[in-house]
């Protein structure tokens, strides 16, 4: 069989990038290995433990599971792309200032997860954080500051809409 | 390895599908552990999620239809869902998922586990064949076992069709080691209608339990036009457990799975609260 490369244009973190790629490479694999944006980490691979999360226009989807050339023509965020000229993005902030981060592996997973969710809504309840990082494995922290992180970038993220 | 071709256009998928060693894919959430693990090794694979017939739900005078490459996601925001299918869907891994997974690559799945199966059996779900010409199955016909279906090379499930029921409401449970990301260990959905205390209409079905999704009609027969009561769900219980033909494997025995589906059925009480 012949393998073709398939060229595929995307925009990645408000970039637009051209690149070529074989047709079983992953969506994480673009972005870890031929982007080098080694922030999205890989865990399972297998879709269970949310580390590998982005954001594909606005969805939070396993980059395990996706395959690159799906991406053609469309928008992907990454933990990368959260920072707004050199400043921290509320939920990077918050997940600092609660204490949510101990070694780390999760949360750029975590994060992006709670990017789809904060993002569609504009009110949250801490059974809805939970609910929508079910998808997401943390083995250090025992969630709870995970969830008062998201809260605390909640009420950031509110109080920035009603200065606007 | 193998290439990825993504046509905008159904009839082109189904010509590239009738070729040898190819196949579809559309969310991929099962397909691409599958594939990773080398348990398929395909020349080629027809990405479907850009024919933009096969996507979103339609509302008709007795129908809902979805189409095959609508995400679980999708499913669970739309207002016309059929609500015992938007429960179970809600149950499915995890949201990135549901952002992911397909009704229609849960139905091709064909496991006796896929949470849309027990709503879509018990709703008397069709669905659309296209390839050659188009044509329309129940579901219990298009599902033939663990992971078999009617489907023929070059075929592709198209569309799903839902007929609205009126006045019914439904239980759903799913049994898993735990809430998110469970492959159910058994499963029970029910639909019903009553009249006072009188079940007028009782439709149910089992997940995990038996080769494929399994209606109980014995069960049904047994309860409909019946008031609520411990003892008839005691002789409902016994059917059951004669009915299934569960398997063990990593995450429960036959014996439990077998004991756990004659228990779901008392969650009929709560109706009678
Ligand atoms: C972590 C994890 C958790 C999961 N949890 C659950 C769960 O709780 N409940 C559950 O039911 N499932 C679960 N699944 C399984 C899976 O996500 C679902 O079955 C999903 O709906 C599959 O859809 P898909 O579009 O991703 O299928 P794909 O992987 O794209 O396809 C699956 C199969 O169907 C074929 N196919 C797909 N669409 C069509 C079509 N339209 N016509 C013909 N053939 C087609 C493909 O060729 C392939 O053989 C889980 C999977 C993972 C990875
Ligand atoms: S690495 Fe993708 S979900 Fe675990
Ligand atoms: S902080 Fe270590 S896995 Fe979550």
């Amino acid at each position: 069989m012949v393998i073709k490369l398939k060229v595929i244009s995307f925009t990645i973190n408000g970039e637009k990038r051209q690149v070529t790629m074989r047709g079983d490479e992953r969506l994480i694999d673009l972005i870890r290995d031929e982007l080098k944006l080694t922030g999205t980490k890989e865990g399972c691979g297998q879709g269970e433990c949310g580390a590998c999360t982005v954001l594909v226009d606005g969805k939070a989807v396993p980059s395990c599971l996706m395959l690159a050339v799906k991406v053609d023509g469309k928008e992907i965020l990454t933990i990368e792309g959260l920072k707004r000229n050199g400043i921290l993005h509320p939920l990077q902030k918050a997940f600092i200032e609660a204490g949510a981060v101990q070694c780390g592996f999760c949360t750029p997973g975590m994060i992006m997860s709670l990017m789809e969710l904060l993002s569609n809504q504009d009110e949250v309840t801490p059974e809805e954080i939970r609910a929508h990082l079910s998808g997401n494995i943390c083995r250090c922290t025992g969630y709870s500051k995970i969830i008062d992180a998201a809260m605390l970038a909640h009420k950031m993220l509110k109080e920035m809409r009603n200065h606007v | 390895m193998f290439n990825v071709v993504a046509p905008e256009n159904l009839q082109i998928a189904i010509d590239i599908l009738s070729g040898e060693n190819t196949k579809v894919i559309a969310g991929g959430t099962d397909l691409m552990v599958r594939v990773r693990q080398g348990m398929f090794k395909p020349d080629v694979l027809v990405d479907i999620t850009r024919i933009r017939s096969l996507r979103g739900i339609k509302k008709t005078d007795d129908h809902i239809e979805i189409g095959a490459t609508t995400t679980h996601s999708d499913i669970l925001k739309n207002p016309d869902t059929p609500p015992l299918l938007k429960e179970a869907v809600s149950k499915i891994g995890s949201p990135q998922i549901r952002n992911l997974g397909t009704i229609g690559g849960n139905i091709v799945n064909a496991s006796p586990a896929g949470d849309t199966l027990v709503p879509l059996y018990l709703y008397e779900a069709t669905v659309e064949i296209t390839g050659k010409g188009t044509k329309e199955l129940p579901i219990e016909e298009f599902i033939k076992g663990p992971g078999k279906t009617v489907l023929k090379q070059g075929e592709i499930l198209s569309n799903i069709r839902i007929p609205i029921l009126k006045g019914y409401k439904h239980i759903f449970h799913k049994v898993g080691e735990r809430d998110a990301m469970a492959i159910s260990v058994a499963s029970m959905g029910i639909l019903y209608k009553t009249d006072g205390d009188i079940l007028q209409d009782i439709r149910v079905a089992f997940g995990s339990v038996y080769p494929t999704v399994i209606r109980i009609k014995e069960v049904e027969e047994l309860l409909r036009n019946q008031r609520i009561s411990k003892d008839i769900l005691i002789e409902a219980s016994k059917i059951i457990e004669k009915n299934v033909k569960p398997i063990s494997d990593v995450r429960a025995t036959a014996m439990y799975r077998k004991k756990v589906a004659g228990r779901l059925i008392f969650r009929l009480l709560e109706i009678s609260r």
